[in-house]
């Protein structure tokens, strides 16, 4: 025990010199904002409809080594369901995945079924012996209080909340919430107070029995991930990945403002929940991924111009919680239109990249429809949604000679010929589910 | 015999069904106490569990405040935005003027989610008597979907107090401040909600007691209303320009502080008082929204002991008990069953010896009277013997020879004494048998009596009684003769017993239809109205001064009357002003023809 404090102590010395050393080279921002139009020059004297992507990066660490400590909650479900190889494998699996953790490191572990067990309180991720013993011990039985589950993981995240690190709940179910709130939009509201205070729900689906449009909902409002794993043994993979990418969050509590300028009015953001009030947008992504990009693709209608003019679209507004040098930053930028007679001038500015990326969405908003048709029953309808949704990317695809697109349009078609499968519809809605929800939040794995 | 037995049967019985009854009686009454207590001591359980609810109102109050006070009297629409999005708590505000016209948010600036805020709000919105405490009459404005918020009125006065009365923690301050500012990072608002969000009364209610003093709301309260059957809460209060600033709850974050606050599977140990017991929080549509507690089995099945309904502003929600320890008083019942078996095989013990002890007896009792019988069967042959041999005797004296014929009288008379009480033995154990028959014949009433008084006449004359005969009975009857005599001699023999030296004894006889009728009166002292009562009775000897230094055996009048009432008659006690009066009847029918049925007598 003191050899393991003294080693410790060691640790925090040598990060903390190196931090010193390092201070005025990690002065630098970490984010890169772009804000691109995927048709940079209009034809004039007419009204468009424009996509405007804003896209996010954070740079690559320049020292692996040090990382932003994390504060995680693992909510399992062990009601009746998750008996034998699931709950196996899914202890098996967050046990593996705790191991990843380092000192510096909170971990608490909830389960639950009709009733909820604290079996791990908010600890240091030190002792991995005990936590992985204290996990072994669960047993399954009874409903799916998961609602109560969730609010006790998140509790156990408040005493030790902190903007500094990252605050997760990963919950993994396998059934219906049948004990306390079960509506996907109940969930879904506490999923977006609990990203209020910086805390993500990551949920993980498991097998066919659970309500994929409430664990969406969940991990939607709250900035979280989600994944749908058919089989158990598949878990510890999907752990894994969603430890990866906690342990790689590089920024915290991303606000987006976005202002339309002259006369240029917001239809529609499309992927993410936004507020649009006038001619000012709002959104949020409680965390940012090293090395990865998240973007959002607004749609906004611009006036008609006149020929050879400019036109200042948008101006873009961010603030975020810089992790590594603890502190808030600010980055903005704004994004002009050119408008011309000229066809051939219009056809050699289209930034493929940009468009490519809001077809991606536009396409994904044509599935949520879709399934939404699906649910109701009308299945040739949402297979006439699909057909038009091929069609946009087929149109879209030769125009813009994207394989990417082209190949999406094969999938908009085979969904449209998997819909009517009425045995396969459970499997099908959560893979259809998760896909949209990967696209629009660009989640990595 | 076998009465005895049912009796003895009867006597353990009952006890032990008495001792039964009071025992169960006595377990549920142990029970209803027990459960009295025990809903006593669930209801303070769940009280306290209210009163935790109560706090948080009241710290999600202090909060609310100091976020009110954050703006400034004319904040920005951005500004109160920016609220809503920033503060995990609140998932609306709305502000209403001075005359209850909404300000903000207004339709025409709003976003999506405001307008649907304020279509599900806009009954409520547009009764400004909800925003005050003095409202009682208006009532018309309120719509079906909300019609528990008039009636909880008087509990929102209850909370208004509250800040105020956590003034106490002043030292504390400063301590919990440098706490909450260790991340600089966090806003200010932040900072408040993060220590509501730690759960500590102490942080938060320092936090109100800074509002308390920097601005005093004139006028707050909580409003729960019915969106879609599910309670939503608004908490509002006036500001100093007598504006209402509201916010609306975000009620699946309500939900989860106040789960948050009960006690989840981990605290719960074999030795926790909830074990084997749950508790149910239900919300208004009477779904569960959290529980906790264990049971040993499925509780599902089991009604709940305890409801409680929580206060305001949770006024539809309850809490309910459920317990499976209750209703299995096995150990006590076990308890009370040995004790009922003990007794009942103690006094089956005591009944089996009584019951062999009693049957001993009437055994030995039976050996005596058998015992009897043949003696006095062995003295008859004797004695008959005696009195053939003193006749033959007699008749061969002279008659000169006045002595000793006198000796042979005695000898005769005596002898045929013994052969009285001989009889009268026989007759009585025969009678006790019930093996008596009667010997009918044709004779007449008046030849009895005379033989009998011929037998006695020298008794009588030695004993001073003067036997009178008035005879109206000398027609052929039927009657047994042996018998009639036997309960004269009884008669007689009482008459020369105890009522010696009176002088005459009147002896009336008469006939009337088939029965005739025998008095005997004497002129003794009579038997006093005590005695009377019980002379038939076996065995009983009249004790006074009369009896003493009588001898007798206590069986005469019983045996007579038994055998007048085979007879077909009856012996009885004729009340006289002085002496002694018997009357017996006797069934004597004239002819064999008139007798209904010899067997009958």
């Amino acid at each position: 025990m003191n050899r393991y404090r003294l080693t410790n102590i060691k640790h925090l010395l040598l990060a903390l010199c190196f931090s010193a050393a390092l201070a005025p080279l990690s002065q630098a921002k970490q984010i890169d904002l772009q804000v691109n139009l995927a048709t940079p020059v209009m034809e004039a004297e007419r009204t468009h409809n424009a996509f405007i992507k804003i896209s996010l990066e954070a740079f690559k660490q320049d020292q692996p080594q040090k990382r932003i400590p994390a504060n995680i909650a693992i909510v399992l479900d062990k009601s009746g369901s998750m008996q034998g190889d699931k709950l196996y494998h899914a202890k098996k699996a967050a046990i593996m995945a705790i191991n990843r953790l380092s000192l510096n490191d909170i971990v608490s572990v909830v389960s639950y079924d009709s009733r909820v067990n604290v079996v791990v309180p908010a600890t240091k991720a030190g002792d991995t012996e005990l936590i992985a013993h204290s996990i072994q011990q669960i047993n399954a039985s009874g409903n799916t209080a998961l609602f109560a589950g969730v609010s006790k993981g998140s509790q156990e995240l408040r005493k030790f909340l902190d903007m500094n690190k990252v605050n997760r709940v990963i919950l993994l179910s396998d059934g219906l919430a049948n004990v306390g709130p079960s509506a996907p939009n109940e969930l879904g509201k506490l999923g977006l107070s609990l990203a209020k205070e910086g805390i993500s729900v990551t949920t993980i689906g498991l097998g066919l029995g659970y309500n994929e449009d409430l664990m969406t909902q969940l991990a939607g409002f709250s900035d979280g991930n989600h994944a749908f794993v058919e089989k158990a043994e598949d878990l510890a993979k999907v752990f894994q990945y969603e430890f990866g990418d906690v342990l790689s969050v590089v920024a915290q509590s991303v606000e987006i403002r976005i202002k339309c300028k002259n006369g240029v009015r917001p239809l529609r953001v499309l992927g993410r929940e936004a507020d649009i009030s006038g001619n000012m947008v709002s959104t949020r992504m409680n965390q940012l991924y090293s090395e990865q990009e998240k973007f959002i693709i607004l749609e906004v209608e611009v006036p008609a111009q006149e020929d050879r003019s400019n036109l200042e679209l948008v101006d873009v507004d961010i603030r975020y919680n810089d992790l590594f040098n603890q502190r808030n930053e600010q980055l903005s930028s704004n994004v002009v239109a050119q408008f011309s007679r000229s066809q051939e001038q219009i056809d050699e500015a289209v930034d493929t990249e940009t468009y490519e990326a809001a077809a991606e969405q536009v396409a994904n908003e044509f599935n949520r429809e879709a399934v939404e048709k699906r649910d109701q029953g009308d299945i040739q309808g949402a297979q006439s949604i699909l057909q038009k949704s091929a069609d946009y990317l087929d149109n879209l695809g030769q125009a813009l000679a994207s394989p990417k697109l082209i190949e999406q349009k094969e999938e908009a078609l085979k969904d449209a010929d998997e819909l009517d499968d009425e045995q396969e519809w459970s499997k099908k809605r959560k893979e259809l589910k998760e896909r949209q929800f990967k696209r629009s939040k660009q989640q990595s794995y | 015999m076998k009465k005895t037995a049912l009796l003895l049967c009867g006597l353990i019985l009952i006890p032990i069904l008495i001792l039964g009854w009071l025992s169960v009686r006595l377990e549920q009454n142990q029970q209803q106490l027990i459960q009295h207590q025990f809903q006593a001591l669930v209801e303070v359980k769940l009280k306290s569990v209210d009163g935790l609810f109560q706090g948080h109102f009241q710290r999600l109050e202090a909060v609310l405040q100091s976020e009110a006070a954050e703006l400034n009297q004319n904040a920005s629409s951005q500004a109160l935005r920016q609220l809503s999005k920033s503060s995990p708590y609140i998932e609306q505000v709305f502000i209403l003027d001075s005359t209850r016209k909404l300000i903000y948010p207004t339709p025409t600036n709003a976003t999506a989610q405001e307008i649907q805020f304020l279509q599900q709000t806009k009954t409520l919105l547009e009764t400004p008597s909800l925003f005050t405490h003095t409202q009682e009459s208006n009532t018309t404005t309120q719509k079906a979907n909300a019609p528990e918020l008039l009636a909880q009125a008087p509990y929102s006065a209850q909370l208004k107090s509250v800040p105020q009365t956590q003034r106490l923690t002043h030292s504390t301050e400063k301590s919990i401040n440098a706490e909450t500012e260790i991340a600089p990072l966090i806003s200010r608002r932040s900072q408040a909600t993060s220590s509501i969000a730690a759960d500590s009364p102490i942080a938060s209610s320092n936090i109100s007691d800074k509002q308390v003093e920097q601005v005093e709301p004139t006028d707050s309260g909580w409003i729960a209303w019915y969106n879609n059957t599910q309670l939503q809460h608004i908490y509002w209060q006036t500001t100093a320009d007598n504006r209402v600033m509201g916010f609306a709850i975000s009620r699946a974050r309500l939900l989860s502080d106040l789960i948050n606050l009960l006690p989840d599977q981990s605290e719960i140990t074999a030795e926790h008082p909830l074990n084997n017991s749950i508790i149910t929080l239900k919300n208004s549509r009477g779904e569960v929204s959290y529980e906790w507690g264990s049971t040993k089995e499925n509780a599902d099945h089991l009604t709940p002991i305890k409801t409680l309904n929580l206060s305001h502003p949770l006024g539809s929600w309850r809490l309910e008990y459920t317990t499976t320890s209750l209703s299995k008083p096995q150990q006590n019942w076990l308890e009370k069953l040995l004790i009922i078996v003990i007794t009942l095989s103690a006094l089956s013990a005591l009944g089996w010896l009584v019951y062999r002890e009693q049957t001993r007896e009437s055994r030995l009792a039976l050996q005596r009277v058998n015992f009897v019988n043949q003696v006095s069967h062995e003295l008859k042959t004797p004695l008959t013997n005696v009195r053939m041999y003193t006749e033959m005797l007699e008749n061969q004296l002279d008659d000169e020879q006045v002595k000793q014929k006198r000796y042979l009288n005695i000898i005769n008379n005596e002898s045929k004494r013994l052969t009285r009480l001989i009889d009268n033995v026989l007759s009585f154990s025969k009678l006790e048998r019930d093996g008596l028959d009667l010997n009918l014949q044709m004779a007449t009433v008046q030849e009895c009596i005379n033989n009998t008084l011929e037998a006695f006449a020298p008794a009588f004359a030695q004993r001073g009684i003067d036997p009178k005969l008035t005879s109206h009975c000398d027609t052929n009857v039927l009657l047994d003769p042996h018998c009639t005599e036997q309960i004269l001699n009884n008669l007689f023999s009482n008459a020369e017993k105890y009522a010696a030296d009176s002088g005459v004894l009147q002896i009336e006889c008469w006939q009337e239809g088939d029965y005739s009728f025998i008095r005997i009166h004497d002129n003794g002292p009579g038997i006093d109205e005590y005695s009377s009562r019980s002379i038939f009775e076996q065995f009983y000897r009249a004790s006074n001064k009369l009896t003493d230094g009588i001898s007798g055996t206590g069986i005469g009048l019983s045996i007579a009357r038994e055998l007048a009432r085979k007879h077909g008659g009856d012996l009885i006690l004729e009340s006289t002003t002085q002496g002694a009066s018997f009357l017996l009847s006797l069934y004597t029918p004239v002819s064999l023809s008139h007798s209904p049925a010899k067997g009958s007598l």
